[in-house]
């Protein structure tokens, strides 16, 4: 099978969500958290601040999807999101050995929502958030049943990614940039609780096929394997509509951004 | 609202709830998904150290079922849940196979004034009738070849699922392999576990190496090793099958000096000629590694240990090398296991006792451990009774995470 950069695809079949990632990241935006307060936002304080503590990548993506699962379980408005969010980093490095010092989780976060705020004094203030995310710890483990442990579709993207590679042309596959933007589409879907619906299988296939699509790259069947989809080795189990569908969720995300 | 949320929102806005109303709320949170420790009731405890306390219980709703739980030491609250106990957990939640002790859930206890709305937590496992440590205290038991053949498949085979799961158990011993009445062997407490990965790029893993029971440490560990592998846990195997013999642990040492030493005696002088690389291994040349010991596993063993394929075994498995030890496929291929007695049923011999066996409750035993010359098994022990080293003497012990 080869890889070959659609010259024969029209502009009105490219989805060019990066360009429009392009055009937002020119006006650098800084969230006033405290103005707002929904998942998306809260979702966007645990990058913010897990980028701030130097955490994993994966760290910060557990974090998300611990976010995610317990307010799938509890009712959103019955607790603050910005101490769910600091708690679930704070749990996400202990589940993936990348431990975050709970006092630092405390300023980083505290400065985060409070911008320039001076560092907090050991002082009450201190004790009750770090005392609040302790105890907001449990909470989340007992409503999840301890199980915390997360499959991410980190893994099998790279893996997809890796083979593709091989199974495309060198000079092909190097003119996009497919492994960044589906990397990019990865890290954006965490925003968004949909990313619970789907296998990380079948996330990590949408994500690829969204970056080809955007750059009007398509892997071509081999005359064996006529009308066989590129993805079908990985996963025999994703239809079509199904991978249409968790595309346009991610696309989804660009609009929800706050402008 | 929860208890710290409530106190957080003070900070950003203002709390609903007076002091009163509070306590109620906590008091009376339903947990869905995490059951209330009360549905089980404390029988006996059965096991006590560093790492808590570990009780036989009954289930109420079924009064037949027994389970055992294992409170969660919450020993620094400030940190909020314990990172080693999350990381039993889920390796726990991970493993499930016939030889590996099976997690039932976690259980809370309810938060009220009387422990200052601090819950207590209990992981709760299915209950094994024995635990191995006490099954060879008691002079009653009397293992057959078979059996014995039976135990060590059993114990290789659950090292066998854990290992291709890529996780380490890290404290093998006898009194952490239970035994059902029914005679299923289930590697038990993965306090000490940990993941581990294959070296990339090169990069050596960076491990602690203040893992396993002292008896039960291997070599590279008391050297200083913190690049290790499953080896550690196949030569805990080692010297449980040869306990299995000699019914006490077979290297009792009192110090990692003391350790070092016993081995020397038993697999021969630690050198580089029979463990390339050993000269690399950071305490190498900080201990006192006796020189010109011949190797004597079988000698040494063959008092016990009548049947020459388990003789033989067992020098696969006390290897001082790590890279030659047996790992556990070839040490289940071995013929041991497959000539006869072939490996036998245990549900037979254990039906006979009926009272349950477990190191913690069993009297202290004998010290005879192996020496050097010491011809019959039980000899007249001359030392007191030795107290068995914990697993963790104190907190360095453990992965260091803080």
């Amino acid at each position: 099978m080869s890889c070959v950069v659609g010259e024969d695809l029209t502009m009105k079949d490219v989805i060019d969500v990066m360009q429009l990632q392009r055009e937002k990241s020119k006006q650098a935006i800084s969230v006033d958290y405290r103005e707002v307060e929904n998942n998306f936002v809260a979702v966007r304080f645990i990058f913010e601040c897990g980028i701030k503590l130097d955490a994993q990548p994966l760290t910060i993506a557990t974090a998300a999807i611990l976010y995610h699962r317990f307010f799938k379980e509890a009712d959103s408005s019955g607790y603050d999101s910005y101490l769910i969010a600091a708690t679930t980093l704070y749990l996400a490095g202990k589940v993936k050995d990348d431990p975050l010092k709970i006092r630092d989780v405390i300023n980083v976060t505290h400065n985060t929502l409070n911008r320039g705020a001076a560092p907090l004094e050991l002082g009450d203030e201190y004790w009750n958030m770090r005392d609040a995310i302790v105890q907001a710890e449990l909470l989340i483990m007992r409503m999840l049943k301890f199980e915390v442990t997360i499959v991410h579709p980190h893994k099998f993207m790279l893996h997809y990614l890796k083979s593709l590679e091989g199974w495309c042309e060198k000079d092909d596959w190097s003119k996009m940039p497919i492994a960044k933007a589906a990397s990019a589409f990865l890290q954006d879907f965490h925003y968004d609780p949909a990313i619970l619906d789907y296998t990380p299988q079948h996330v990590a296939i949408a994500c690829i096929n969204l970056a080809l699509q955007c750059y009007g790259g398509q892997v071509l069947p081999t005359d064996e394997g006529e009308g066989v989809p590129w993805y079908s080795v990985y996963a025999d189990d994703l239809q079509k509509d199904k991978l249409w569908e968790i595309m346009e969720k991610i696309m989804e995300v660009y609009n929800k951004e706050p402008k | 609202m929860l208890p710290g949320s409530n106190r957080i929102n003070e900070v950003y806005s203002s709390g609903t709830m007076n002091t009163k109303e509070k306590e109620k709320y906590i008091e009376e949170f339903d947990f869905p998904f995490c059951d209330e420790a009360s549905k089980y009731e404390k029988v006996a405890k059965i096991g006590q150290g560093t790492f808590g306390e570990v009780f036989k219980a009954r289930d109420k709703s079924s009064h037949k079922k027994f389970v055992a739980m294992k409170k969660v030491l919450m020993d620094n609250e400030k940190e909020g849940f314990p990172i080693t106990a999350l990381r039993e957990i889920r390796i726990l939640q991970l493993l499930k196979h016939e030889n590996v002790v099976n997690l039932i859930e976690i259980c809370r206890t309810k938060a009220t004034q009387f422990n200052k709305y601090r819950s207590t937590f209990y992981l709760v496992f299915d209950f094994c009738e024995h635990d191995l440590a006490g099954l060879l205290s008691n002079v009653n038991v009397k293992f057959s070849l078979g059996e014995i053949k039976k135990v060590m498949q059993q114990l290789l085979n659950g090292l066998y699922y854990i290992h291709s799961n890529k996780i380490l158990h890290r404290d093998m011993k006898a009194a952490n392999v239970l035994i059902t009445k029914n005679g299923i062997l289930k590697l038990a407490d993965f306090g000490l576990a940990r993941a581990f990965s294959v070296n990339k790029n090169g990069q050596a893993n960076r491990y602690t190496n203040r893992v396993v029971t002292l008896w039960y440490r291997p070599p590279e560990l008391l050297l200083g090793d913190r690049n290790y592998g499953p080896p550690v846990d196949l030569w805990g195997a080692g010297c449980i099958m040869a306990e299995m013999w000699t019914r006490s642990p077979i290297m009792q040492g009192n110090t990692e000096q003391q350790q070092l030493t016993l081995i020397s005696q038993l697999c021969g002088s630690i050198t580089p000629e029979v463990w390339p690389g050993v000269e690399n291994l950071e305490l190498y040349n900080k201990m006192d590694l006796p020189k010109g010991q011949k190797r004597k596993v079988k000698e040494r063993l063959k008092p016990y240990v009548k049947d020459p394929y388990a003789c033989d075994l067992l020098d696969k498995l006390l290897v001082l090398n790590p890279s030659k030890r047996y790992d556990s496929d070839s040490a289940l291929n071995h013929d041991f296991f497959w000539t006869d007695p072939m490996p036998c049923d245990l549900s037979k011999m254990l039906a006979q006792h009926t009272q349950s066996m477990f190191e913690y409750l069993a009297p202290p035993r004998r010290p005879g451990h192996m020496r050097v010359h010491h011809h019959h098994q039980g000899g007249a022990g001359a030392a007191g009774p030795t107290t068995r080293p914990s697993s963790s003497m104190d907190s360095g012990y453990q992965d260091r995470v803080f």
